[in-house]
C-alpha cells in the first residue's frame, strides 16, 4: 500500500553528464532568466546575482561545485529557486527533464566508492529505468563553502 | 493549547508589553512629583498595572498576577494619597516593572520566577515599613576578606544598584612594594588608574599591615579583563564580590580567576572556539543569545567562553570531575545580568546567583534538590534569561544531565548557525549586519501603524489597481497618448505609496530618547551627581533600523556626558557653576537630515590632555599635532587606539571606546560632531540620514556593467581630458595618484579591484565615442595629434596615456579620500538597497545590491572596503604627507589661491583668480555675435559683454574652436566674460608672482603653474582696460575732496601690491606696514593722516585682531574705521575679528567689494 508519506517528488535535471534529483518539495520555482549580474570576486560557484521580483537572489553554479568543466550558457539552463536559510538561493542546471514521483524505499544510500567533499552532497541514489539519479542533498551544497 | 489560545496569550503580552513600556518614565515622573501627585500620572500608571493584572489572572499567569496585584496595591495607596512616593518605593516599583516585564518576555518561565521578595517588599511599603532592614541591622553593610576581616562597608542599598547595573565589586589587593613602587606609582597615582577603568567606591584607600593596600572598587566584568592586564595584578589579589541576595550580609569574596580571561584572550581569533560545546537552552531566544555571542565576542563573549575553554567542552564541562581543585568561574554577561557559578573542591560550598536588574532573592542556595527553580532568574527585558541561567547549575550531581540532555534538540541547528556566522565573517566578528541582526532582538518585531496612514495606503492601492486596468486596456489598444498619461498616473501613484510605506517605517525617537531617562536617574544616583536632564524634539521621526541601531551609541555619549562630562556638585560649587548639572538631549530636523545632539554643561574636553594623550599612545605625531586646530584635536577621541578602554566594548556602552560610536554611526550613514569649551561643557552633534533603505546613489560603468556608489560618499567627480592625463595621473610606486589641487589623491581602477582582467578605458572603437572626446578637447586637436595619441595608445603604459578622458569618483572613506577610476559616468539615482545573499557576504566592497529600472541587478560599491581591499590605508600616510608639505608651504609663502587655468592660443596659458569668477559657461562659438566692434552673446535673455584676451593684452589670438569658454564675473553689478578656448585646471598656488617680466595693464605678474609660464590676468584691469568709461564712478567722488590716506597691515608682498594698486587707482593714498606691531607705530606716527586701517589677520608678530584690539582700547582712534581683509572667511575669524572692533570684515580677493567697502567707510 503506497502512503502518502512514502512517496518523494523529485525535480531531474542534469548537470553536465550526471542526472540528479531534488526533492521537489525544496523548490520553489524553476526560471528561466538567465540574465545574471555577475558578482566580481565573488567566490567561483556563485555565477552571479539574479532580480528575483524585488529579491536578489545568488546564483550558485553546480557544474562548479561538483567540479566539472564550465560551459558556455544556453538556451536550455535553468535555475532552480530553492529556500536557503532566510533566504531564496538558485542553482544554476543544465536542464531540467522531469519530475517523477519515486517511493521512499527505493532510494539507495549514495555508494561508498564517492568519496571527499563531494560525498556530502549527495543524499542518495535513485534507480530509474537505465538511469542512476543522485540525489543531492541541497542544504549541504549551499552550506559548503570552499 | 489551542491556537485561539495561543493569539490571545500572544496578543496580551504584546497589549502588556506595550502597557510596561510606557510605565518607567511614568513613574519616574511619580518620584519627581513627590508629594504632589498628578492624578492623571497615577492613575495611567495605575491602569496598565491594572491591565497587566487582569490578563494575568485571566490567562493564569500566577506570577505575573501575584506580582502586578502587589505593586497595583501600592500603586493604590499612592493614588489614594495614603503613601507619598519615596525614593525607595520608586524603585522598587521600577524593579517590579522591570520583573514583570522579563516575565511577559518569557511568558513560559514567568511561573518558576522567584517573586516573593519583592513582593514582599512591596508589601513592606505598603505597611509603611522600610525594606532595608534586611541587609544588616545598622543599615550599612561591611564586608572583608576571610583572613583580613572586615575593611570597609557600603550601603546595601547601593550593592543592589552597582549589581542592577550589571556591575561586580571587587576588592583589589596591591604590595606597597611590588606593585607600586617599584613599578614606579605612587597611591595617587594608582587610584587615578583605577578611577580611569572603574568606580572606586570611596577614595580613601584601605592600607593594613604587611605592606598590603586595598582598594574597593566597582566594575564590569568586562573591565576587570583589563584591569588585569593593565595592572599586573596576580590571581591572588583580586576578589570578586559573591552577592548573596537572600541576606546581603552573607556576601563573601572570593579569588578572582584571571587565567581564565586571559586564556580566552589567546584564543578568541580561532571562530570554531567549541562554539557548539557551549550549552544551549531550546527556547529559541538561545539562538539570539548565541548570536549575539557569536556576533560580537569581544564583549559578552569573553566571559560566557571562559567556561567552556577552562573545560573543554560543555559535557567535561559540566561533568567536571569534583576533585578539581580548580575554582571554575563561569559568568555569562549579556548587558546586565550577571550569574556566577563557583564550584571548589567539588562540593558547591557557596554557589551564588547574582540575580541580575531585578535584585531578586533567589531561593536559598543550599538546597541542591532545589536548583531548577533557582535558574529562573528574571532578566531584563530582551535578556535570554534561560540560556544563561540553565547553565547555571548549582548541584553537581545532576550536572551531566540536565543541561545537556534537555538541550540537545537544539543544539545542532544553533550551533550550525553559528558556524555559519563565524565562517562567513572570519576574523571580522563585529559587523553590521551581525551587529543589527542581534539588536533586532531587543525591538520586537511588530509595529504600529496610524490607522490613516492605512487608510492612505488602502486608497494608495485602490488607484494603483485603477491605473493597472486603465494601463492594460490603453495598452491593448495601443494608444500611445492614453498610455503615456497612465504611465504618468502610474508614476505618480508608486511615489506616493512609497512615501506612505516609508512613513509607517518612520518611528519617533522617542522610544530611544526616553529610555535616557532611567539611565540618567541611576547614574546621578550612583555617582552622586545632580543632573537636569532634559529631552527635546521626542517626535522627531527616524527610520525604523536607525531607531534599532541608535540606542547604543547614543547611550554611550550620554553615559560618558554624566560620567566625564558632568561634576560633582562639589567641584560644580567650587567652579562657580549651580550644583545641578544640566543635560539636554535633542533631535531635529535639519536639511534632509535629523540632528541629534547630546550637550551638558560640564566640564568640557581639555584639548591639552587629549593632545598629551594622543603622544603618549602614538596616534599622532607630533609634528602634526602642532598643526591641528583645537576642534581637530578634540576629534582625535573618535581614533580607533585612543580610548583607554578600547578592548572592552560593551553592549550598552561601557568601556566602548568612542572609536565605536563613530564606527556605528558610521554605518548608519551618520557623523559626529563635537564641540567644547573647557569649563564650560560639551556637544555631541549626531547627524543621521531620515532612512537606510533608499539612498540616492551614483551608477557608474565598468565594462559595460553599472555598480551603485551611494552618494554619502560622493566628494566630486573629476574628469580627465585625454591630453592631460599624462600630466596629472602619476605612478607612485605601485599605485597611481592624481594630482587634485595641490594634494595628491590616490586612485584605484574599478577594474583591478574586480579583478577584470582585460580592461578596455573606453575604447575609442566607436564614431560616437571619438566625437564626443573631441568635444572635449574642443576640436583643436589636428589629425596629426589623433596620430600621436593612436601612438600613445598602443604604446607599453597605454593605461596612463590613455586615448580618452579619464573618469574619476572622488570618494570619501571616513577620514580619507580616493579616487575610484570608471569607465563612464552614469547617472545619480534613488536606489533601493537589497542585502546579499549568504554565498556573497565575504565578498568585501560591496554594501549590497540594488534592482537598477531596466529590472537588472547592479552591485552597490562599499567604498570602505574597497579602500581597504585595495589596501588603500598605507597611502593614507603619503596622503597625509602630501598635506603636511602642502600645509608647510602655505605657511610659509602666507597665502595661497585657487586660480583657475585657462587656455587661449594653443599651449599659451592664463590663471584667474577664482574667487572673482562667478560661473564658467561653454557656448559654442557661432552664438557669438558682433554688435559694432564689441562681441556679445545672448545669455539668459540678455546681451552678455564678451572680452577677448588678446585684444588687451599683447598674446596671441585665441584658437578658433567650436565652443567658447565664457569666464563670467561682475562689474559694477553687471556680468562681463572673458572667453578662453579651453580650461585646464583648478588649482592652488603660490602667490609668489613676477610682476616685472611681463607687466602690463590687466596682468597681475606671471607665475609658473604646471610647468608653464602662466600669466595671471586680473579681469578688472582687462575690462577697465577695453571700456574705460566703466571706471568713473569713485574717481568723481574723491576729486571732490582732499586725498584720502589708508593705513594697510599686510605681510604677503603679493597682496601688498595689489592691494596697494587697487586703492590707488582709486586716487587714496596708501601707507604699508607689515605686521600688526609696525601697523601700531606706523599709526602713531601718522596719527593725523590716516583716515582708515586695512589689515590683514593672519601676520607674524602680532595678527591683525590684535592690532585692531589695541587700536581701540586707544580713545584717539575711535573714529577711525577698520577693516579686516582676509582670505579666511571662517565665522569663528569673523567673530573675533567683531569682537576686537573691526567694522568690516572682508574676504581680500574680491576686489570690488573691497574698493566698495573702503569708499564707504571714507564717505562716513
Amino acid at each position: 500500500m503506497k502512503t502518502l508519506a512514502s512517496i518523494k517528488e523529485l525535480v531531474l535535471f542534469n548537470v553536465d553528464e550526471m542526472l540528479c534529483g531534488i526533492d521537489i518539495s525544496h523548490v520553489q520555482e524553476i526560471n528561466k532568466n538567465l540574465d545574471f549580474t555577475e558578482v566580481y570576486r565573488a567566490p567561483d560557484f556563485v555565477k552571479g546575482v539574479l532580480n528575483l521580483r524585488g529579491q536578489i537572489v545568488s546564483i550558485i553554479d553546480l557544474r562548479v561545485k561538483f567540479k566539472r568543466p564550465a560551459v558556455e550558457m544556453h538556451k536550455a539552463m535553468r535555475v532552480i529557486i530553492v529556500q536557503f536559510n532566510d533566504e531564496k538561493v538558485g542553482l544554476l542546471v543544465d536542464e531540467i527533464k522531469d519530475v517523477i514521483e519515486v517511493e521512499n524505499e527505493r532510494l539507495e544510500q549514495a555508494g561508498s566508492n564517492i568519496h571527499g567533499v563531494q560525498a556530502a552532497f549527495f543524499a542518495g541514489m535513485y534507480k530509474m529505468n537505465e538511469d542512476l539519479v543522485v540525489i543531492l542533498d541541497i542544504l549541504e551544497i549551499l552550506k559548503a563553502h570552499e | 493549547m489551542s491556537d485561539k489560545d495561543e493569539k490571545r496569550i500572544q496578543l496580551y503580552l504584546e497589549d502588556s508589553r506595550e502597557q510596561l513600556d510606557g510605565i518607567e518614565n511614568d513613574i519616574l515622573l511619580l518620584e519627581k512629583s513627590e508629594s504632589e501627585v498628578d492624578e492623571d500620572l497615577i492613575n495611567r500608571i495605575f491602569r496598565s498595572i491594572h491591565s497587566v493584572k487582569g490578563g494575568a489572572g485571566f490567562l493564569g499567569f500566577k506570577a505575573i498576577g501575584k506580582l502586578s496585584h502587589a505593586a497595583e496595591d501600592v500603586l493604590n495607596e499612592i493614588r489614594n494619597n495614603n503613601l507619598i512616593p519615596n525614593r525607595e518605593s520608586i524603585n522598587t516599583l521600577l524593579t517590579a516593572s522591570d520583573t514583570l516585564k522579563s516575565m511577559l518576555d518569557n511568558p513560559d518561565e514567568s511561573e518558576q520566577a522567584d517573586i516573593s521578595q519583592l513582593v514582599t517588599n512591596l508589601q513592606r511599603i505598603l505597611r509603611g515599613e522600610s525594606i532595608e532592614e534586611e541587609g544588616s541591622a545598622e543599615g550599612a553593610l561591611t564586608l572583608g576578606l576571610p583572613d583580613q576581616g572586615d575593611l570597609f562597608s557600603l550601603q546595601p542599598e547601593d550593592l543592589l544598584r552597582y549589581q542592577d547595573d550589571g556591575f561586580n565589586l571587587y576588592l583589589l589587593e596591591f604590595d606597597t612594594v611590588t606593585d607600586i613602587e617599584e613599578k614606579g606609582k605612587s597611591k595617587e597615582s594608582l587610584a587615578e588608574e583605577l578611577e580611569s577603568i572603574a568606580y572606586l567606591i570611596d577614595q580613601t584607600t584601605l592600607e593594613i599591615a604587611d605592606r598590603k593596600l586595598y582598594y574597593p572598587l566597582i566594575a564590569t566584568v568586562l573591565s576587570e579583563i583589563l584591569t588585569l592586564r593593565y595592572l599586573g595584578l596576580g590571581p591572588d589579589q583580586i576578589h570578586i564580590l559573591a552577592v548573596n541576595p537572600g541576606d546581603l550580609s552573607q556576601s563573601q569574596f572570593f579569588p578572582y580567576h584571571p587565567d581564565d580571561s586571559l586564556e580566552f584572550q589567546k584564543q578568541l581569533p580561532d571562530p570554531s572556539l567549541e562554539m557548539s560545546a557551549f550549552p544551549l537552552s531550546p527556547s529559541p531566544e538561545s539562538e539570539n543569545f548565541i548570536e549575539n555571542l557569536a556576533a560580537a565576542p569581544e564583549d559578552s563573549a569573553p566571559a560566557a567562553f571562559e567556561s567552556s575553554l577552562e573545560s573543554g567542552s560543555a559535557n567535561s564541562f559540566l561533568s567536571d570531575e569534583p576533585s578539581s581543585q580548580e575554582m571554575v568561574q563561569t559568568q555569562f554577561i549579556n548587558d546586565e545580568e550577571i550569574l556566577t557559578l563557583e564550584k571548589r573542591d567539588g562540593a558547591l560550598t557557596n554557589p551564588v546567583t547574582q540575580a541580575s536588574n531585578t535584585s531578586l532573592p533567589t531561593p536559598s542556595i543550599e538546597m541542591p534538590q532545589k536548583s531548577e527553580t533557582l535558574d529562573q532568574n528574571p532578566a531584563p527585558a530582551g535578556m535570554p534569561a534561560e540560556s544563561a541561567s540553565e547553565a547555571i547549575n548549582p548541584n553537581p550531581v545532576e550536572k551531566e544531565t540536565l543541561p545537556v540532555e534537555s538541550n540537545t534538540p537544539s543544539r545542532p541547528q544553533a550551533s550550525s548557525y553559528i558556524n555559519q556566522r563565524n565562517a562567513a565573517k572570519p576574523g571580522k566578528p563585529n559587523t553590521k549586519e551581525s551587529d543589527s541582526s542581534s539588536k533586532k532582538d531587543h525591538v520586537s518585531s511588530t509595529i504600529r501603524v496610524n490607522v490613516d496612514i492605512l487608510d492612505d495606503l488602502m486608497n494608495l492601492a485602490g488607484e494603483l489597481v485603477l491605473t493597472r486596468n486603465q494601463l492594460n486596456q490603453t495598452v491593448s489598444l495601443w494608444d500611445k497618448y492614453a498610455i503615456e498619461i497612465a504611465s504618468q498616473r502610474l508614476d505618480s501613484v508608486t511615489s506616493e505609496l512609497q512615501e506612505t510605506i516609508m512613513s509607517t517605517r518612520m518611528q519617533p525617537i522617542g522610544t530611544v530618547f526616553n529610555k535616557f531617562q532611567r539611565v540618567v536617574r541611576d547614574m546621578s544616583k550612583r555617582l552622586n551627581k545632580i543632573i537636569d536632564f532634559t529631552i527635546e524634539g521626542e517626535e522627531v521621526d527616524l527610520d525604523k533600523t536607525i531607531i534599532e541601531n541608535i540606542g547604543d551609541p547614543l547611550t554611550h555619549l550620554v553615559r560618558n556626558a554624566i560620567d566625564h562630562g558632568l561634576e560633582t556638585p562639589e567641584v560644580r560649587r567650587s567652579a562657580g557653576k549651580l550644583e545641578t548639572g544640566k543635560l539636554y538631549l535633542s533631535a531635529r530636523h535639519e536639511a534632509g537630515h535629523v540632528v541629534i545632539e547630546i550637550m551638558d554643561d560640564g566640564a568640557g574636553i581639555d584639548s591639552s590632555v587629549i593632545r598629551e594623550k594622543a603622544l603618549e599612545k602614538g596616534v599622532v605625531d607630533k609634528a602634526r599635532l602642532d598643526e591641528m586646530s583645537e576642534k581637530d584635536i578634540n576629534k582625535l577621541i573618535f581614533t580607533p587606539g585612543f580610548s583607554t578602554a578600547k578592548e572592552v566594548s560593551d553592549i550598552s556602552g561601557r568601556g566602548v571606546g568612542m572609536d565605536v560610536v563613530m564606527t556605528n554611526l558610521n554605518q548608519l550613514g551618520g557623523t559626529i560632531d563635537i564641540d567644547t569649551v573647557v569649563g564650560q561643557g560639551t556637544s555631541f552633534k549626531v547627524k543621521l540620514p531620515l532612512t537606510l533603505a533608499i539612498i540616492p546613489s551614483l551608477l557608474v560603468q565598468v565594462n559595460k556593467e553599472n555598480f551603485a556608489i551611494p552618494q554619502v560618499n560622493l566628494v566630486e567627480l573629476v574628469r580627465v581630458p585625454p591630453a592631460q592625463v599624462k600630466q596629472r595621473l602619476e605612478r607612485v610606486g605601485d599605485s597611481i595618484v592624481i594630482r587634485l589641487r595641490g594634494t595628491l589623491l590616490p586612485l584605484i581602477r574599478l577594474h583591478d579591484f574586480l579583478g577584470i582582467q582585460e580592461a578596455v578605458v573606453v575604447h575609442p572603437s566607436s564614431e560616437e565615442e571619438i566625437s564626443e572626446r573631441r568635444e572635449n578637447l574642443l576640436d583643436r586637436r589636428s589629425e596629426e595629434d589623433s596620430k600621436k595619441y593612436q601612438k600613445l595608445r598602443l604604446g607599453e603604459d597605454r593605461r596612463f596615456h590613455s586615448a580618452s578622458s579619464v573618469n574619476i569618483v572622488v570618494v570619501s572613506a571616513g577620514e580619507f579620500r580616493y579616487g575610484i577610476i570608471v569607465d563612464t559616468l552614469m547617472d545619480s539615482e534613488e536606489i533601493v538597497v537589497k542585502p546579499l545573499g549568504y554565498h556573497l557576504r565575504e565578498c568585501a566592497g560591496y554594501a549590497g545590491a540594488t534592482i537598477l529600472g531596466d529590472g537588472s541587478a547592479a552591485l552597490i560599491l562599499d567604498v570602505m572596503g574597497v579602500a581597504n581591499f585595495m589596501e588603500l590605508g598605507s597611502q593614507e600616510s603619503h596622503e597625509r604627507e602630501q598635506k603636511d608639505r602642502l600645509r608647510k608651504a602655505q605657511q610659509a609663502v602666507g597665502n595661497t589661491q585657487d586660480v583657475l587655468i585657462i587656455e587661449n592660443a594653443k599651449s599659451e596659458q592664463f590663471a584667474v583668480q577664482l574667487a572673482f569668477i562667478h560661473r564658467i559657461e561653454r557656448i559654442p562659438s557661432d552664438r557669438i555675435q558682433q554688435v559694432g566692434n564689441k562681441n556679445v552673446a545672448q545669455y539668459r535673455g540678455e546681451a552678455l559683454r564678451l572680452f577677448s584676451l588678446e585684444d588687451a593684452l599683447d598674446i596671441k589670438p585665441r584658437a578658433e574652436g567650436k565652443y567658447v569658454y565664457l569666464i563670467i564675473f561682475s562689474m559694477h553689478d553687471k556680468e562681463v566674460a572673458i572667453m578662453a578656448s579651453g580650461i585646464v585646471d583648478i588649482v592652488g598656488v603660490d602667490m609668489e608672482v613676477d610682476r616685472v617680466t611681463f607687466q602690463q595693464p590687466g596682468v597681475v605678474g606671471s607665475t609658473i603653474i604646471l610647468d608653464r609660464i602662466t600669466l595671471l590676468i586680473d579681469v578688472f584691469g582687462i575690462a577697465k582696460k577695453l571700456v574705460p568709461e566703466w571706471e568713473q564712478t569713485h574717481e568723481e567722488f574723491l576729486s571732490t575732496g582732499p586725498q584720502k590716506t589708508v593705513l594697510m597691515v599686510e605681510d604677503t608682498p603679493f597682496f601688498r601690491d595689489h592691494i596697494r594698486d587697487i586703492l590707488e587707482s582709486q586716487g587714496l593714498a596708501v601707507i604699508e606696514a607689515v605686521d600688526g606691531m609696525q601697523g601700531l607705530d606706523v599709526l602713531y606716527e601718522n596719527r593725523d593722516k590716516v583716515d582708515l586701517i586695512l589689515t590683514d589677520v593672519e601676520m607674524p608678530n602680532m595678527d591683525g585682531v590684535e592690532m585692531t584690539r589695541r587700536i581701540r582700547e586707544d580713545p584717539q582712534f575711535n573714529h577711525l574705521k577698520i577693516v579686516i581683509l582676509t582670505s579666511l572667511s571662517a565665522q569663528e575669524d569673523r567673530n573675533r575679528a567683531e569682537e576686537a572692533g573691526a567694522d568690516e570684515y572682508l574676504v581680500k580677493i574680491d576686489q570690488e567689494l573691497l574698493i566698495k567697502t573702503t569708499m564707504n567707510c571714507l564717505k562716513k
